[in-house]
């Protein structure tokens, strides 16, 4: 019994719509199977918050008098050197880029209190921001240097545009080393003292939809607490990766770019992180609704912690040697209880992902599904999947190594 | 009244061979848990100590071990988790050695325990939000 959008979105019209969260979903296909569900079931919400790194805002000031070319100059934004070779009035802001002042890792470990990330957090917080522009001067764009203030509402057009969001499944990190790490996943204790994990689980977008089904070019999402699209797959999307007998990807592997409006988003789901001794980076606040097309998404939406699988890597030698070893693969429900256990010791665990707010944006997705404010989407074109044949490049430096380069 | 206090003690390097705790132990009849201790030949040491006793005896202990020169700070006034700044991560339930910070079972938010908190700083360094706070 297959279900199609159009019918499901008809549902929500007319307010009759079934729709749970991606954690209640999982309960009730243990009680009901995954027949039964489909049946009942028409839309299941995911959500994630957590560090995204490859997120980014691009901006249109609007014209000053004179007007400046700011493309082919500088432009610092609170301090922090944005991008501007685009046009006159516009510059991108990467999420990871940092103060032009902070000391980085000079004095190791490094704080990167403020970067890229903050400032995104400050403007959608509707907060004054501090522009910094110097310029070479044109005929046609007179104006060398101009600083002023200008928040949200005072500028133009401003996009969040995430290359690379939304990863499906992560790395469990750990440190074998005899001395703490800074790394991207936190502060690693000598010893395999702790174990750091990234990911919903079981709230995660894509391993809900471990296939990309339903999630494609087009999905209407929840962005940063406002709408948001996905407009292609991520960098460094990877769906070949071994799976479970289920589907589930058992390593990183699918990730979607995703846009929307900077103006309707909120400070509560994009907030600014700081990584001692590694930099700057952005939670994000993702919520995909999953249409209950047919049994299968009723299946794959089903599929309890105690499956989901992630691989522990040693992030002292094996990770940044890009040594591809995993030590093991554990699942999210033993991540969750606190430790696991991994030759002979239990270890602690941390997420740095937030399950109380994932929790949250599912919910709130789910209850504006059901006031019938948010309509679902067929994508426009798939994203890559199994079969796609898509493998991950590395980065080759023999030129450098024979000394060509 | 009897009362219990959580401390941190700094030694600076000159008196890591005197036997201060020993004496303030002896001189003022008190009872204690010592809950960390780092001191090396040549550098400041580190102690946190609980120490109970009458409240003007401890005042007064308090006050001839500052004379000594060692350092003293409450360690209930330590680390502040900063509730605005909070995203319930987790990441520093995996980091605390005492579970001072644990996730509670019911919401999976992060809650913390200043009580049995020793002030290690890894929570401070761990968390990518900064909101556990250093006050002095």
């Amino acid at each position: 019994m297959a279900k199609t959008i159009e019918e499901i979105n008809d549902k929500i019209r007319s307010g009759k719509a079934v729709v749970v969260t991606a954690e209640e979903m999982v309960d009730i296909v243990r009680r009901k199977g995954e027949e039964k569900a489909a049946r009942d079931i028409d839309v299941v919400t995911t959500g994630t918050f957590g560090p995204m790194c490859s997120s980014s805002i691009y901006l249109n000031f609007g014209h000053p008098s004179p007007r400046i070319k700011i493309g082919g100059g500088s432009c610092l934004l609170n301090g922090v050197p944005a991008y501007t070779a685009l046009a006159a009035v516009d510059v991108a802001l990467g999420a990871t880029a940092v103060a032009s002042l902070d000391p980085g890792n000079t004095s190791f470990p490094g704080e990167f209190r403020y970067g890229g990330a903050h400032v995104i957090e400050d403007l959608v917080a509707g907060k004054k921001i501090k522009l910094e522009i110097s310029a070479y001067g044109t005929d046609c764009y007179p104006n060398k240097k101009l600083t002023t203030f200008f928040s949200l509402d005072q500028i133009n057009e401003a996009v969040l545009f995430n290359p690379r969001n939304c990863y499906q499944n992560y790395n469990v990190a750990v440190n074998r080393s005899k001395k703490a790490i800074y790394t991207y996943m936190g502060v690693l204790k000598p010893s395999l003292g702790n174990a750091n994990y990234c990911s919903a689980g079981m709230l995660s977008p894509l391993l809900r939809d471990p296939e990309y089904r339903t999630t494609g070019i087009g999905t209407r999402i929840f962005l940063g607490g406002g709408t948001g699209y996905v407009v292609f797959q991520g960098t460094q999307h990877n769906p070949e990766v071994p799976r479970t007998p289920e589907g589930v990807p058992v390593r990183p592997a699918g990730t979607l770019a995703v846009l929307g409006d900077l103006k309707g988003m909120s400070s509560e789901f994009l907030r600014g992180a700081s990584f001692t001794g590694y930099g700057v980076s952005l939670c994000v606040g993702i919520g995909i609704p999953i249409p209950i097309i047919d049994e299968k998404s009723a299946f794959h939406c089903g599929i309890p912690e105690e499956k989901l699988m992630a691989p522990v890597v040693d992030y002292s030698s094996d990770y940044p040697n890009r040594n591809p070893k995993v030590l093991a693969e554990v699942s999210y429900a033993q991540l969750r209880s606190g430790s696991i256990t991994f030759g002979g010791k239990k270890i602690p665990t941390g997420s740095l992902s937030s399950l109380p707010v994932a929790r949250k944006i599912a919910m709130i997705l789910a209850d504006s599904i059901r006031k019938g404010d948010f309509l679902l989407t067929s994508p426009v074109a798939q994203i890559p999947g199994i079969g796609s044949g898509i493998s991950l490049k590395s980065l080759e430096t023999k030129g450098i190594e024979d000394g060509v380069a | 009244m009897i009362i219990s206090q959580r401390i941190v003690l700094r030694f600076p390097s000159a008196l890591i061979d005197q036997p201060i705790i020993s004496e303030v132990i002896k001189k003022f009849q008190l009872d204690f848990n010592i809950l960390q201790a780092q001191i090396l030949p040549q550098q400041e040491g580190l102690m946190i100590i609980v120490l109970s006793g009458e409240e003007k005896i401890l005042r007064s202990a308090f006050a001839w071990l500052k004379k000594k020169n060692v350092k003293i700070q409450l360690l209930t006034q330590k680390i502040v988790k900063n509730e605005t700044k909070c995203t319930h991560c987790g990441v520093c339930v995996g980091l605390c050695p005492t579970k001072a910070l644990f996730t509670d079972s019911a919401t999976s938010k992060v809650l913390f325990d200043p009580e049995k908190c020793i002030a290690c700083l890894f929570c401070v360094k761990g968390c990518m939000m900064h909101a556990m706070e250093v006050k002095f």
